[in-house]
C-alpha cells in the first residue's frame, strides 16, 4: 500500500469562495426583489437599475456560488474516488484564481452595462474566451487525474462530472460565437430565430448541465457518505445518466413556445421535456431511497435534512418543468412570475440546499474540528426551508394571477384588463412576500457563514488528509478494467465514455439546429424588413446595455389577448437582423415588439425620464441619465462593419456615412421634441433609444388591419440603409387567434 | 446535399428516428443491467463512495 496526500487546500479555497459569492449573489437577488416591490430601491443609480443588476445576480449565483460549489465537491470527491491526488496543483490554483477573476471582472462589467444581452450568457467575448481557457484548464486537470488513477472503475458521480465538463464546453463555445466590435462589445453570429434557438439550447442546458448534472454527481457521492448507506440502485444510476444527458439537450425550445420559432422545433422541445420526467424522477427516487434505513437520523442530523429536502425539491422542480413545457400550460405560464418561482425552487431548493448539506459535511473534515453549532445548522435549515416556501408560493400565485388577468376578456369581447399596469400593481404585495422569503433564505446563509467561520477559527493546525492506496502504478487510460461486461468496460475507459457522451449530447442539438439554419422555409424572408439605421442600431445597443430584455419581451404570441393588447403577432422574418435577438423571457412590463409608433417621441422621453409621469403606478426604474449622457458614435462605423460581415445588407458607404446619418436622424427627432418645448436632446443617448423603440415592429404594415389602427401615429421616415432588396416569401405561420 | 435530404424527407423523420434509437437503447440497456447474476457486481459498485479510502476513525482504530 502507498500513502498519498490529497490536495484539500483547493477544496477549502473553493468552499470559502462559494460562501462569499453566495452571500454577494443572494444579496443582489434580495435587492432586486425589493426593486420590484418598490421602484425606489433603484436609488436613481444606473449601476444598480434592475436591468443591470439582474445579470450580476444570476451570474453570481449560478457561476460563482454554484460553480465554486461544484469545483469544491468535484475536487474533493474526484481525488478520493480515483485514489489519486489532483493531476496538477498549479492547474488547480490557476483554475481557482482565474474563475474568481472572471466573476469579479464580469460582475463589475454588468454594473457598467457591458453585456451581450443573452440571458446567463451575458459575459462579453473577451471574458468568454478566458472562461473557455479556464474550462480547458479544469478539464486537463480532471482528465489528467483520471489518467493516473488507482481505481479502475469510474464511479457514477464521475460520469456526471465528465458529462458536465464536455457539455458545458460545447454549449459555451457554440452559443458564444460572436464578432468583436471592441474589447467590450460584440455581436453574436446568429440572428433572430436562430439566435433564439441557440440561446435557449444553451440557456436550458446551462440549467441542465451546470445546475443539474454536476450536482447529481455530488448527490451520488455525498448522500451515501452522509447517510452511511450505499446508493439505492447503481443500475438505476446508469439509466439515469444516459437518459438524462440524451434527453436534456433537446428541451431548450420549450422556452420558445408560441414564438416565431418553427412549430416542429417547439413540439420537439415539449415532447422531450415531458420525457425528461422519467430519468429525473428515477434519479430523485434513487437519491431519496439511498436514505432508507437512515430516516431516523433526520431528526438530529442537519446534513441529512438538507439532502432530503434538496432531493425533494429536485423532484418537485423536475415535475413542474415538464408540466410547464406542455404548450397549453406554457400559454399561461410563460413570461409570468411562475417561471421565476419554478427556477428558484430548482436553484435555491435543489442546488442551494444540496450545497449547504455538502458544506456542513465537508467543513468538519476539511478543518479537522467539529462544527461550531449543530443547533445553528438546524436553524439554518428551517429558515431556508420557510424562505423557499414563501418565495416559491408567492411567485406561483403571482404568475397564475398575471397569466389569467392578461388573458381575461369581458362578455363584450374586449380585454378585461387593458391597462397592463393594473395587473402589475395587483401583484406587488406578492413581490413583498417574495422579498421576505428571500431575506429569510439569505439570513439562513449568513447564519451558516457565521457557523463555518467559528468552526474554522477553532480549528487546530492540521495537514491535508492522507490515504492508503494500492501501490500499483496508476492505471493507463487505455487499460481495460477487470470487469468483463460491455458497459462495465466502458466505465473503466474514461475517454471512450467521454466520446460517447459527446455523441449522445450532440444528437439533440444537431437535429434541432441544422434544419433551422439550413431550411429557408423556417424563417420566411419579408421584403419590407430592413436593417436598423445607424441611430437605431446605437439605440438598440443602449437597450441591450440597460438590460431592458430582463423585463420586456419582444415577441407577440399568436393569442387573441396578445394581439388585442399589443398588435399583430410577431413573424420569424421580422428578426433577421437582430444580433442578438431580444425576445426576453419575462414580462414584468409589457411586450415592446409593436411599440413603434404607438406613442409619440415626447411620450417616450417623459417615460424614460420618469415612468410615473406617463404610467402612474409603474415600477420601472427612471432612466434620467439617458437624457444627460452624450451619445457616443465613435464605434458606429465598426458596428456597421461587423454587421456587414454578419450578412446584414448595409450598403458599403454606410460604414463611412453612418455617423452623419445618425446625427441627421437624431436632429429630426430632437426637432420634433423641440416643438413640445424639450430642447438640447439631439446629442443625447435617449434620442437613439427613442429611435430604436419607434422602429420596433413597424417593418410590416400590420396597423392597416390591426386592432389598434385608430390610435397609431406613423413613425418618422428612416434613412435608407439597405444595399439590396431581399426576395419575398410571405410568412406562413398560423395565427391561431 | 444535407439540405436536400432534409427538405425531401420531412423534418419529422429526424426526431422520430432519434426517439426510436433512444427507446431501443434504453430497452437494451435495461435488459443488460438486469441480466441474471449481475446483482452482486452492481452491489459492489454502489458501495464505492463509501469505501474509497480509510476514514480517520479507521486509521486511529
Amino acid at each position: 500500500m502507498l500513502r498519498i496526500k490529497y490536495d484539500d487546500k483547493i477544496t477549502r479555497m473553493f468552499l470559502i469562495a462559494c460562501l462569499v459569492w453566495g452571500v454577494l449573489g443572494m444579496s443582489a437577488g434580495l435587492w432586486l426583489a425589493l426593486e420590484l416591490a418598490s421602484w425606489k430601491f433603484n436609488l436613481g443609480l444606473p449601476y444598480i437599475s434592475f436591468g443591470r443588476l439582474r445579470p450580476l445576480h444570476t451570474n453570481a449565483v449560478i457561476f460563482a456560488f454554484g460553480g465554486n460549489a461544484i469545483f469544491c465537491g468535484v475536487y474533493y470527491s474526484t481525488q478520493r474516488l480515483l485514489k489519486a491526488r489532483m493531476f496538477s496543483d498549479v492547474l488547480s490554483r490557476i483554475h481557482f484564481w482565474a474563475w474568481q477573476a472572471i466573476i469579479l471582472v464580469g460582475g463589475i462589467g454588468f454594473l457598467f452595462g457591458i453585456t451581450q444581452g443573452k440571458e446567463y450568457a451575458e459575459l462579453e467575448w473577451s471574458l468568454d474566451l478566458v472562461l473557455a481557457l479556464v474550462w480547458v484548464v479544469f478539464a486537463i486537470n480532471f482528465f489528467g487525474t483520471v489518467a493516473r488513477r488507482r481505481e479502475k472503475h469510474l464511479y457514477v458521480a464521475l460520469w456526471f462530472y465528465i458529462g458536465t465538463i464536455i457539455t458545458i464546453a460545447v454549449l459555451h463555445i457554440v452559443n458564444g460565437l460572436a464578432i468583436p466590435v471592441s474589447l467590450t462589445k460584440s455581436y453574436p453570429v446568429y440572428a433572430g430565430v436562430q439566435d433564439a434557438l441557440v440561446q435557449w439550447w444553451y440557456g436550458h442546458n446551462a440549467v441542465g448541465f451546470f445546475l443539474t448534472t454536476p450536482f447529481l454527481g455530488l448527490m451520488y457521492y455525498f448522500v451515501p457518505k452522509a447517510a452511511e448507506r450505499p446508493v439505492y440502485s447503481y443500475r438505476l444510476s446508469v439509466m439515469h445518466f444516459w437518459a438524462l444527458v440524451f434527453l436534456y439537450i433537446w428541451a431548450g425550445p420549450h422556452h420558445l413556445h408560441y414564438t416565431a420559432l418553427p412549430d416542429w422545433a417547439q413540439d420537439l422541445g415539449m415532447v422531450f421535456s415531458v420525457m425528461l420526467l422519467a430519468p429525473s424522477w428515477g434519479g430523485m427516487l434513487n437519491g431519496l431511497l439511498t436514505l432508507r434505513g437512515a430516516w431516523h437520523k433526520l431528526r438530529t442530523d442537519p446534513i441529512l435534512k438538507f439532502f432530503a429536502a434538496s432531493i425533494t425539491f429536485y423532484g418537485m422542480a423536475t415535475f413542474e418543468g415538464p408540466l410547464m413545457s406542455i404548450k397549453s400550460v406554457n400559454a399561461l405560464s410563460h413570461y409570468t412570475e411562475w417561471t421565476i418561482g419554478h427556477v428558484h425552487s430548482g436553484a435555491i431548493g435543489w442546488v442551494g440546499l444540496l450545497v449547504f448539506g455538502m458544506i456542513y459535511w465537508l467543513v468538519p473534515r476539511m478543518w479537522r474540528t467539529p462544527l461550531h453549532s449543530q443547533a445553528l445548522a438546524n436553524a439554518h435549515f428551517w429558515t431556508a426551508l420557510v424562505g423557499i416556501l414563501f418565495y416559491v408560493v408567492s411567485m406561483w400565485i403571482a404568475g397564475i394571477t398575471q397569466g389569467l388577468m392578461w388573458k381575461e376578456f369581458t362578455n363584450e369581447g374586449v380585454l378585461a384588463y387593458p391597462n397592463f399596469l393594473e395587473i402589475v400593481t395587483k401583484i406587488i404585495p406578492l413581490y413583498w412576500l417574495r422579498a421576505f422569503g428571500g431575506s429569510l433564505y439569505l439570513g439562513g446563509l449568513l447564519v451558516m457563514v457565521y457557523n463555518v467561520a467559528r468552526t474554522i477559527r477553532s480549528a487546530p493546525a492540521f495537514q491535508d488528509e492522507e490515504a492508503m492506496v494500492p501501490e500499483a502504478p496508476a492505471v493507463p487510460a487505455h487499460a481495460a478494467p477487470v470487469a468483463q461486461y460491455w458497459h462495465a468496460v466502458l466505465e473503466g475507459r474514461p475517454f471512450a465514455l467521454a466520446i460517447l457522451t459527446t455523441v449522445v449530447i450532440a444528437i439533440g442539438g444537431i437535429v434541432e439546429m441544422v434544419p433551422t439554419f439550413l431550411i429557408e422555409s423556417n424563417v420566411p424572408t419579408i421584403t419590407a424588413v430592413k436593417p436598423y439605421t445607424p441611430l437605431e442600431l446605437e439605440g438598440r445597443d443602449i437597450y441591450v446595455r440597460e438590460g431592458c430584455y430582463n423585463c420586456h419581451s419582444q415577441m407577440v404570441r399568436p393569442f387573441r389577448d396578445e394581439v388585442a393588447r399589443y398588435g399583430d403577432y410577431s413573424k420569424p422574418g421580422e428578426f433577421v437582423y437582430d444580433h442578438p435577438f431580444q425576445w426576453g423571457s419575462k414580462r414584468t412590463g409589457p411586450d415592446l415588439h409593436r411599440i413603434g409608433g404607438k406613442y409619440n417621441n415626447l411620450w417616450h422621453l417623459r417615460h424614460l425620464d420618469d415612468p410615473r409621469l406617463t404610467s402612474p403606478g409603474s415600477i420601472m426604474p427612471a432612466y434620467r441619465f439617458l437624457l444627460e449622457s452624450k451619445l457616443d458614435l465613435s464605434l458606429t462605423p465598426n458596428k456597421i462593419r461587423v454587421m456587414r460581415q454578419l450578412g446584414v445588407p448595409y450598403a458599403k458607404e454606410v460604414e463611412t456615412e453612418c455617423r452623419t446619418q445618425a446625427q441627421t436622424q437624431a436632429r429630426s427627432i430632437a426637432a420634433d421634441l423641440e416643438k413640445d418645448g424639450v430642447k438640447g436632446m439631439a446629442d443625447k443617448e435617449v434620442i437613439a433609444l427613442i429611435a430604436y423603440l419607434q422602429r420596433l415592429g413597424t417593418d410590416i404594415k400590420w396597423r392597416e388591419t390591426g386592432p389598434a389602427a385608430a390610435s397609431i401615429q406613423a413613425p418618422a421616415p428612416a434613412p435608407a440603409v439597405a444595399a439590396t432588396a431581399t426576395t419575398s416569401t410571405h410568412p406562413s405561420k398560423g395565427a391561431g387567434i | 446535399m444535407i439540405r436536400l435530404v432534409m427538405e425531401r424527407s420531412g423534418l419529422t423523420l429526424w426526431p422520430v428516428l432519434s426517439f426510436v434509437i433512444f427507446l431501443v437503447s434504453c430497452a437494451l440497456m435495461l435488459a443488460w443491467l438486469y441480466r441474471p447474476g449481475a446483482a452482486p457486481f452492481y452491489g459492489r459498485l454502489a458501495r464505492m463512495a463509501l469505501g474509497e479510502d480509510r476514514t480517520d476513525a479507521e486509521k486511529e482504530g
